[in-house]
């Protein structure tokens, strides 16, 4: 009776072994909002840019990267990121309105929501005027 | 050593820092437990304080400022005080994305207080007590440029205030003495248009006090609620966070006075706050000062 006993024990905790490690954790979601700057925008020379968001997991996500991007010379004007692990981020920043001329600007947001590659991201153009 | 046998005494512990963080508390004057002490000081107090900012009710960053003050008093007469500060600030935001730091002086402030009514009774220890004090903070700190976007962070406003403080002891036991303080600070416009709001303050504390060694502690716990005016652009309403808010905080001190020195621990912790909406808090704010005390002309006397 004892190895009876021994027995179902055994495979009860051999059970919970193989469901857990079967188990996958599930890749969670993102809701990103762009408060700033408002797409299609025109923001006069001298003028901060603010860059103003929100994002919201479903989960724990794995940080995030702010990018600015001058599309008209195709440079990088701003990059700020974080791998700090949050159910929600919320940023604010600024960049200077400096061009040299006028030029069409694309701020992208990308939330990391695994340590697999999985992401998502959301882009707002607008106008930097000289 | 007669004068340690003084019921309570006052220092100054006004403040200068700016901070539209916490509502733009700049010169927001708070006299201390001790009433009319007969000496003059000159000491040192490091404040750190602490604030989280908020997005959306999401944690946007995180606000450390630390404050160095030189203080002085001179009492001129026994029922006039004359009270100094010049402080020195520096402060960091910390954001997921960056942080900023600013470090500088802050606007000097000085204030008068004169005892307008000193009740003793047949042992001359002190059975009431009613002051008023009446004070400027001149702009002449580090000031954010116009279009600063972290204008809270600056120790300087770059503009005047006009402070008042309203302070009442009685003694409610032979160690046990209640105090209850009211100010007002008035702020006026900076070079740029922007005025914080004026600020009202009123504080209730019970401070106990006994002899210990050759000196006496002091001990004061108690409420303090600060009610802060919004911001104002050219004299017209600012859109968004306006720094207006009220906060109800609780206050701790525990002070030591030896026969050359003064020491003491000041503690603040907000119950219930609200400014900007309830998108910045405040933290738990601690200080600690050290004064050297010199006796007075008509002390000696």
């Amino acid at each position: 009776m004892k190895h009876l006993e021994k027995v179902i024990l055994s495979a009860a905790i051999m059970g919970v072994l193989v469901l857990n490690s079967c188990k996958k954790e599930v890749t969670p979601t993102a809701t990103l909002t762009i408060t700033e700057p408002v797409a299609a925008d025109t923001v006069p020379h001298g003028d901060s840019v603010h860059m103003e968001g929100t994002i919201v997991g479903s989960g724990e996500l794995h940080g995030y990267t702010l990018q600015l991007t001058n599309l008209t010379s195709g440079q990088v004007v701003y990059s700020g990121s974080t791998e700090n692990h949050q159910n929600s981020y919320a940023f604010h920043e600024h960049w200077p309105n400096n061009v040299a001329s006028t030029s069409n600007m694309r701020l992208t947001l990308t939330v990391n929501l695994d340590h697999d590659g999985n992401t998502t991201s959301k882009s707002v153009d607008f106008v930097a005027a000289q | 050593m007669k004068w340690i046998t003084l019921y309570g005494s006052v220092i100054l512990t006004f403040s200068s820092w700016s901070c539209d963080i916490c509502g733009g508390v700049p010169g927001n004057a708070s006299i201390g437990l001790m009433a009319s002490t007969q000496f003059h000081m000159i000491g040192l107090k490091s404040t750190m304080s602490c604030y989280r900012s908020y997005l959306s009710g999401i944690l946007h960053s995180r606000e450390f400022l630390l404050q160095q003050e030189l203080t002085g008093r001179w009492q001129p007469a026994p029922k006039w005080q004359i009270m100094a500060s010049i402080p020195y600030q520096f402060s960091i935001q910390q954001r997921d994305l960056g942080q900023d730091a600013v470090a500088g002086f802050g606007d000097p402030s000085w204030m008068v207080n004169r005892v307008l009514v000193h009740r003793k009774d047949s042992l001359n220890i002190t059975r009431s007590f009613l002051s008023i004090a009446l004070g400027v903070k001149v702009p002449l700190g580090k000031r954010a440029p116009e279009k600063s976007m972290i204008r809270n962070l600056y120790p300087g406003t770059g503009a005047w205030n006009l402070n008042a403080v309203l302070l009442y002891t009685t003694r409610l036991k032979r160690q046990v003495s209640w105090q209850q303080e009211g100010s007002i600070s008035y702020k006026f416009s900076d070079s740029y248009g922007f005025r914080y709001g004026n600020t009202y303050s009123l504080a209730s504390t019970l401070v106990w006090n006994r002899k210990a060694g050759l000196g006496r502690l002091i001990v004061g716990a108690g409420l303090r609620l600060d009610d802060f005016e919004a911001s104002t652009l050219h004299s017209m309403g600012m859109s968004g966070f306006n720094n207006q808010g009220v906060s109800l905080s609780s206050q701790c001190s525990l002070n030591y006075m030896g026969y050359r020195w003064l020491w003491g621990v000041n503690l603040k912790n907000p119950l219930v706050q609200n400014f900007n909406q309830g998108s910045m808090k405040q933290g738990l704010s601690a200080s600690l000062s050290i004064s050297y005390l010199l006796i007075s002309q008509h002390q000696k006397k």
